[in-house]
């Protein structure tokens, strides 16, 4: 059926084809005008030459108007046209219109240039044929004009642009590449090969697989992420950093820059061009960067020219709390809100040129402490020295601050320190000379008059005399104790000392059944004051003798420990121990006494502290109810 | 028994003086006396007693906190003018620092330290050294 159609269709297109063709011929021949029409309004000029008298051409009007001449003006002779014709041509005209001659079947059709009256060059498509008597001799021959001259134009156009594109890429050593993204059919040239060691034609048949072939397969992903974005218009041109492997095994880094250039009907990409250019050295380089800043020792970071993290180094991470979370390529404004924010102004400042600089700078952190930091913005400048981006310098200086507060505040304690003990020894002076005066007058007058010896409020008044002087006396003992002692420290046998106030309390101890055990080794020295020891082990001592239990056999026991620099002395007892954590706290204050028993002035320990604390030492207690204490002493070890 | 013809206090407290001056009556420690209430007081009287070769104290009892010239910048003045006699010099005190009491013992002048308060018993302490020396 449908060959059918065809055949009748074809057949009856010919047939109206046949008809109007007839028609036209027939018409042309009756009618010149349509002739006339045909050469103005088809051709740049047609003309006639009598074979056997070739001087004389007629020439249309248009022949001449195409060159700018006035048809008018120009005679109908071959002199005419060979005068504009060029010489170079006119050669390729004489050989072709013998050619002919000879053979009709050989087309006379070339292209000749012509002078414009105006002086430029008129590409013409000259065709031309011979009419040929009976005996086949040529005797007229009719040619036609077309003017080409805008074509030549675009192709010398066209072939200029090809030359210079050629030579920039050339001279710009980059390798090119088209994609169909479609098909995957590729199109490379020379440098694209060489850029990976290769020939092009050792590459043959390329495709896009050859390109991932070559790729750095942990690049793929994200050369892949950057194309998407091309291809969903987020981004103008696609622009990728990535390594290609090499021939001979190293990797090298290329920047590829490409476009989209046509889509299909769907919106779809179709072809993609684009550039690709190797920049390993000045990759390397980079990354050379890089390390150096991500291992300074400092915080240091660098940034791009829209603040854009290009490096930073770990300590800069650590200053400004940045865990596990990947900054290069992410924006300053976007990683440090709070920071960045503050300082955008300097960044601006620091792009156009300048250097600036913070000695400190108070910030609230995250979680409300204060932080001290000096900073540096410094441009660094590219190879061709523009400012390419920032490098801040950071110096978190919170600890420096803190103890430069501590250090003042250390100033004020000292300053008061002295003025306290020179308060208390005025104070305790002062009122001892008062006390001492009571106590001579209450003296006297019972000298003068012994009778009231016996009376109750003279009584009263001789006991509180002589507890107002005691106490004078303690606090003058500590206020004494508190002045600096460090320098005058000595070597001093601990075991000695033990024994000499052990020896001292012997009396009390028979009497009250307490055991008391010097297990301290002989050879065991300290450093401190003697009067100080003395007294330590006696408040000790008699503490263990004092709060001794009548429940069970009583003991107080000293032993030592070496721990580092310290020599530790334990005195042990079994007695009524301490309620720990009812009076801790106050255990070594002044005036605190922890059981009924009615010798205790509760000042022992509170001196004890002190003279201890004095001598570069410390104590420590541990104790239960009803079954004993243990004080621990620390002291300064001589080792020698 | 030796008594002493002279004995000076020099302080500035009233009671103290007072006090004293009782106790040197029970026990009979002198014939007389003289209070200064500085040190710079007693510099001139016993500048000008020496001058006009007046009998001067055999003993004198001096304390230490006064007003204008205190007791060391009283000693340090005092060695410094010649004098035949031999004069005992007593530092009384209420300092129990013992900075205090190892400075008193640079002085040749000064032969002992009394704490405050005086009483009875340490000033019949002090006659009877001063018997021995005598």
């Amino acid at each position: 059926m449908k060959e059918e159609q065809k055949i009748v269709r074809g057949s009856l297109l010919g047939k109206e084809e046949n008809y109007l063709k007839e028609e036209l011929y027939d018409l042309i021949k009756k009618d010149d005008v349509l002739f006339e029409f045909l050469q103005e309004s088809v051709l740049d000029g047609i003309w006639f030459s009598d074979l056997d008298i070739p001087d004389n051409v007629w020439m249309s009007p248009e022949y001449w108007t195409t060159f700018g001449y006035d048809p008018k003006e120009m005679p109908h002779k071959a002199e005419a046209w060979q005068n504009i014709v060029f010489e170079e041509d006119l050669k390729n005209i004489y050989a072709n219109f013998v050619d002919h001659a000879k053979d009709p079947t050989c087309p006379y059709d070339q292209i000749v240039r012509f002078r414009h009256k105006l002086g430029h060059v008129v590409w013409i498509r000259c065709r031309g044929f011979m009419l040929r008597d009976d005996t086949g001799r040529p005797v007229k021959m009719l040619g036609a004009h077309t003017d080409i001259t805008h074509i030549k134009e675009k192709e010398e156009e066209l072939r200029l642009q090809t030359a210079f594109f050629e030579q920039v890429i050339e001279g710009t050593d980059l390798g090119t590449w088209q994609w169909n993204v479609q098909t995957g059919e590729t199109i490379f040239n020379e440098r694209w090969a060489e850029i990976i060691g290769c020939r092009l034609e050792e590459l043959e048949p390329v495709s896009i697989d050859t390109m991932k072939n070559y790729a750095y397969k942990k690049d793929l992903e994200h050369s892949n992420k950057l194309l998407q974005n091309h291809f969903t218009g987020k981004t103008v041109v696609y622009e990728c950093e990535a390594r290609m492997l090499h021939k001979n095994g190293s990797v090298v880094w290329i920047l590829d820059k490409g476009k989209v250039v046509s889509w299909d009907e769907d919106g779809n990409p179709e072809w993609m061009v684009g550039s690709r250019q190797e920049i390993t050295e000045s990759k390397k380089a980079y990354e050379r960067n890089r390390t150096f800043i991500e291992q300074a020792p400092t915080a240091i970071a660098m940034f791009d020219r829209d603040m854009n993290y290009l490096a930073a180094s770990q300590e800069w991470c650590k200053v400004f709390d940045i865990e596990n979370q990947e900054i290069v390529g992410e924006s300053h404004y976007k990683v440090l809100p709070t920071y960045a924010n503050k300082w955008k102004v300097s960044h601006r400042k620091c792009l156009g040129g300048t250097v600036i600089k913070n000695e400190e700078e108070r910030f609230k952190k995250s979680d409300g402490a204060t932080q001290w930091l000096s900073w540096e913005f410094r441009p660094w400048l590219t190879d061709d020295d523009v400012v390419g981006g920032i490098i801040i310098h950071m110096s978190d200086i919170t600890k420096i601050k803190r103890e430069e507060e501590l250090q003042s505040l250390l100033v004020v304690a000292e300053d008061q320190n002295k003025r306290l003990r020179n308060f208390a020894h005025i104070v305790s002076h002062n009122l001892k000379s008062h006390s001492g005066n009571f106590e001579m007058l209450l003296d006297l007058l019972v000298q003068e008059t012994p009778e009231v010896k016996d009376n109750e409020i003279i009584r009263l008044f001789k006991t509180a005399s002589e507890n107002l002087t005691e106490t004078i006396s303690h606090l003058n003992e500590v206020v004494l104790m508190n002045t600096s002692v460090d320098q005058n420290l000595v070597n001093l046998k601990l075991c000695e000392i033990a024994n000499k106030t052990i020896e001292s309390v012997s009396a009390i101890a028979t009497e009250t059944e307490v055991t008391i055990i010097n297990k301290i080794q002989p050879e065991v020295t300290v450093l401190g004051i003697s009067a100080y020891l003395d007294s330590i082990f006696l408040n000790l001592i008699t503490n263990g003798i004092k709060y001794s239990s009548k429940k069970r056999d009583s003991y107080v026991s000293l032993t030592t420990a070496i721990e580092e620099d310290f020599v530790v002395l334990i005195v042990e007892d079994n007695g009524l121990g301490i309620n720990l954590k009812k009076h801790r706290a106050k255990l070594f204050g002044m005036y605190k006494t922890f059981h009924h028993n009615k010798d205790a002035r509760g000042i022992g320990l509170f001196i004890t502290k002190n003279q201890i604390e004095a001598m570069g030492g410390k104590i420590e207690v541990e104790s239960e109810v009803d079954r004993g204490s243990a004080f621990k002493i620390y002291l300064k070890y001589e080792k020698n | 028994m030796k008594k002493i013809d002279i004995a000076c206090i020099i302080d500035d407290d009233p009671i103290f003086v007072f006090g004293v001056k009782k106790i040197m009556e029970i026990i009979g420690f002198c014939k007389n006396l003289m209070v200064f209430q500085n040190g710079e007081e007693a510099l001139n009287n016993l500048k000008a007693i020496i001058s006009n070769n007046e009998k001067l104290p055999d003993v004198i009892l001096l304390d230490l906190n006064m007003p204008i010239l205190d007791g060391w910048q009283f000693l340090d003045e005092f060695i410094k003018i010649p004098c035949e006699k031999k004069i005992i010099i007593y530092i009384v005190s209420s300092s129990v620092d013992p900075q205090d009491i190892l400075k008193a013992k640079t002085y040749e002048l000064v032969s002992d330290y009394i704490v405050k308060p005086v009483t009875v018993e340490k000033l019949k302490e002090v006659l009877r050294d001063l018997e021995q020396v005598g």
